[in-house]
């Protein structure tokens, strides 16, 4: 636990009712509405299917000091495969969001509620065993301009190819060997 | 005829793992789509065929002079049962894989199981007989079922080509093991190749277990 406004803790099968009540969308985006369902009806599978443990799935939630769900946050280990069949190890960033009370908000402390998880995803990143690489990517939809502005405070700032003509699909940087 | 989606063959599977809330979510998707137009228009197709000629579109294999609509309408479902599993995060789960891909090859005891993007596997030819697909350019998916870290039950069906462009097939930034979430590019490549540089933490965090 950390800081005097906030703290950060691992998710657990018993936090259902806390994610099935968590909203962070605006009912007339699509994209926003897809974030929110994913968190409140499959967030909580995703982290613990056993089938999927070999991928270092990782739930964190953020907490006010008076206990309120400040947002949510999750990664797990992924494999990118070219179509050379090369692969390249890397976290894949499955969602950040930031409850729609605190959405534009600051802690007392100064601190915006989504710059705490993206320090906490990336603490908890470097601090898995076995280590993963350190190579980080997210999916955002292209209208999220805040994620994308977010994840590129946080070093995400190589743009990659897209998954879908809608998302666009960022990375931690890497330097030339 | 009764017809039923194949989502509920999924949604078995998971009630046997015991994963309820999931089995039950898979279900009413199943339902769902059996109360749509598309199942609507392939039962009604279906009930227009000869009991024979229908059992054998339910087994994959599309009779000489069948109506273009009747594929039509098999597709249509092929797309909608697509999406409702790249959405649901159990269903695209590595514990789910599907390996859909065209016969290159037939041998006397395998059939190479091509996917359009490069990878390959052997499939055992009853397999492939049982599925209606052991012709080369035959179109055959497998579906694995993980029952653990070393075993899983593998089943061959029939597949069908969809094409539909990324803009209209379902997408989803969630799907676990996802190809298009996966798959890079060259340049992508070339990118990843380089040295990862050190994460940026902005502040300083202590996670609470």
């Amino acid at each position: 636990m950390t800081g005097e406004s906030w703290r950060i803790r691992a998710g657990s099968p018993n936090d259902r009712e806390l994610l099935t009540s968590f909203a962070c969308a605006d009912p007339a985006v699509r994209w926003q509405i897809e974030v929110e369902q994913f968190i409140q009806a499959q967030l909580l599978e995703w982290a613990f299917e056993p089938l999927a443990a070999e991928g270092d799935p990782r739930l964190l939630l953020a907490f006010t000091a008076t206990g309120e769900l400040l947002g949510v946050a999750a990664h797990e280990r992924a494999i990118l495969q070219a179509a050379d069949r090369s692969q390249f190890h890397a976290t894949k960033l499955e969602v950040i969001a930031v409850g729609l009370k605190w959405q534009g908000q600051q802690l007392p402390t100064g601190e915006r509620p989504s710059d705490i998880l993206m320090s906490a995803v990336m603490t908890d990143v470097s601090a898995r065993v076995p280590p993963r690489d350190a190579r980080v990517f997210a999916i955002v939809h292209e209208d999220n301009h805040r994620s994308i502005a977010l994840c590129r405070r946080h070093g995400l700032s190589e743009e990659m190819s897209r998954p879908h003509p809608s998302y666009r699909r960022i990375v931690t940087p890497h330097r030339v060997r | 005829m009764n017809v039923f989606s194949s989502l509920n063959v999924a949604a078995a599977r998971l009630a046997r793992r015991g994963n309820s809330p999931a089995a039950e979510r898979v279900a009413r998707a199943a339902a769902s789509l059996e109360s749509g137009p598309e199942f609507a228009l392939l039962r009604r197709l279906l009930s227009e065929l000869p009991d024979q000629e229908a059992d054998q579109v339910i087994a994959g294999v599309l009779p000489e002079g069948a109506p273009d609509m009747l594929a039509g309408a098999l597709r249509a479902i092929a797309t909608r049962t697509g999406q409702v599993c790249a959405d649901d995060i159990i269903l695209s789960s590595p514990a789910e894989m599907i390996f859909a891909g065209r016969i290159a090859e037939v041998r006397e005891g395998y059939v190479l199981l091509v996917q359009a993007k490069g990878p390959s596997t052997m499939v055992p030819r009853w397999m492939a007989g049982a599925a209606h697909r052991e012709q080369v350019g035959d179109l055959l998916a497998l579906i694995s079922d993980k029952l653990d870290g070393a075993t899983a039950v593998v089943e061959a069906v029939p597949a069908i080509e969809i094409d539909d462009p990324p803009e209209i097939r379902g997408f989803t930034p969630f799907g676990r093991d996802d190809a298009q979430t996966r798959s890079i590019t060259a340049d992508d490549a070339r990118l990843l190749a380089g040295r990862p540089q050190p994460l940026r933490i902005l502040f300083p965090v202590t996670i609470g277990e």
